[in-house]
């Protein structure tokens, strides 16, 4: 989209902000981070306009020159508005940096409960270093919180601490990722904490991303593995989880010389045939039928 | 040597392409300065967000 002359109409109707993030956790890098954190971003590039009184995404605009024209005809904004959203955001950046600079228990469990996105998520790192127990234990209303970043951590926190009062609400997440800028890489780590907190109730919800197929969605070998980690871990859960996991080789690939695709879907079965303890060796050329062997107890 | 040059050259573009925003609009890095101003002319802030590849 740019650089592009045809946009040259545009410079004056939209304020232009470039977040740039090369994860050194410079000065400039930390505060790339926070304006990413507020938008829940986590993979890149995104483009959008948002709301400054708001501060709220009106519009993803796109990566052509049309569909950036037309989201910014859509996006309207009051033409007056007051400063105090401004001093609002003024002083959430520095309850942000505070906790940036010198962090301390208080000032995070407080900032878990702050108005404001970044302070809370800076809060919670914190916390998830130092004090993991009270996230963990307020895990259902936490995951809850829509944003990316904010939940990824929450997982992480979860897979750590093997909290089986988590199982419900992961699952929830897993089931409907709900206001999700990356619905699959939220389910990744919703499956991963899964992996340790989840029970043989957890396994339906887990299935379908496990028998899915898409062997080059990194979903589909993580829920495997949490499968077969609820198994090792759940006497109940080892019969439906077997009964998944042979349902869960991928139908070979329509086109077998495309070698990257037979590559991935080889490797994925391979990976089953060894998370099942199958015994029977792994077939030389992996077909329909080689599939419908494995399938078979 | 002139390979290395070229890969040299190539890496330097490369690293410019996303530490630079590109040519044209006049972007800020900011973001408070990026918001007053957005609530003071009454326009929508866009955000372009990119990283290191």
């Amino acid at each position: 989209m740019l650089p592009n002359p045809q946009l040259k109409a545009d410079y004056d109707k939209v304020i232009w902000v470039y977040v740039y993030r090369d994860f050194s956790k410079s000065e400039a890098d930390r505060a790339a981070e926070r304006i990413s954190m507020r938008f829940g971003v986590t993979s890149w590039p995104q483009l959008f306009l948002v709301d400054p009184s708001t501060m709220k995404i009106l519009k993803h605009t796109g990566r052509k020159v049309e569909s950036f024209q037309s989201a910014v005809a859509a996006a309207k904004v009051p033409q007056r508005m007051s400063l105090k959203h401004w001093e609002s955001l003024k002083a959430a950046e520095s309850r942000a940096v505070a906790l940036e600079k010198k962090p301390t228990a208080k000032l995070a469990t407080a900032g878990l409960d702050d108005t404001d996105i970044v302070v809370r998520t800076r809060s919670l790192e914190y916390l998830a270093a130092k004090k993991p127990a009270i996230v963990a234990k307020r895990a259902g209303e936490l995951l809850q919180v829509p944003n990316d970043p904010f939940r990824y951590a929450v997982c992480k926190v979860l897979q750590d601490a093997k909290s089986g009062d988590a199982r419900k609400p992961l699952e929830a997440l897993v089931s409907n990722p709900k206001d999700s800028l990356n619905p699959n890489v939220l389910r990744i780590r919703a499956v991963q904490a899964l992996s340790t907190c989840g029970d043989a109730r957890s396994v339906d919800v887990i299935a379908p991303h496990a028998k899915s197929g898409a062997y080059f969605n990194g979903l589909t070998k993580i829920s495997i593995d949490a499968l077969a980690a609820i198994a090792e871990r759940d006497k109940k859960a080892r019969k439906p989880v077997d009964a998944v996991l042979r349902e869960a080789y991928p139908n070979p690939p329509k086109d077998p010389s495309n070698e990257r695709e037979l590559r991935a879907c080889v490797s994925l079965a391979k990976h089953i045939h060894k998370r099942r303890g199958d015994k029977r060796p792994f077939p030389d050329v992996y077909d329909e039928s080689a599939v419908t062997k494995l399938r078979s107890r | 040597m002139r390979t290395a040059t070229i890969l040299l050259c190539f890496a330097a573009s490369a690293l410019a392409d996303s530490k630079t925003p590109p040519p044209g609009p006049p972007w800020q890095r900011d973001l408070l300065a990026a918001q007053k101003k957005g609530l003071e002319e009454g326009k929508p802030v866009f955000f372009y967000f990119t990283k290191t590849y």
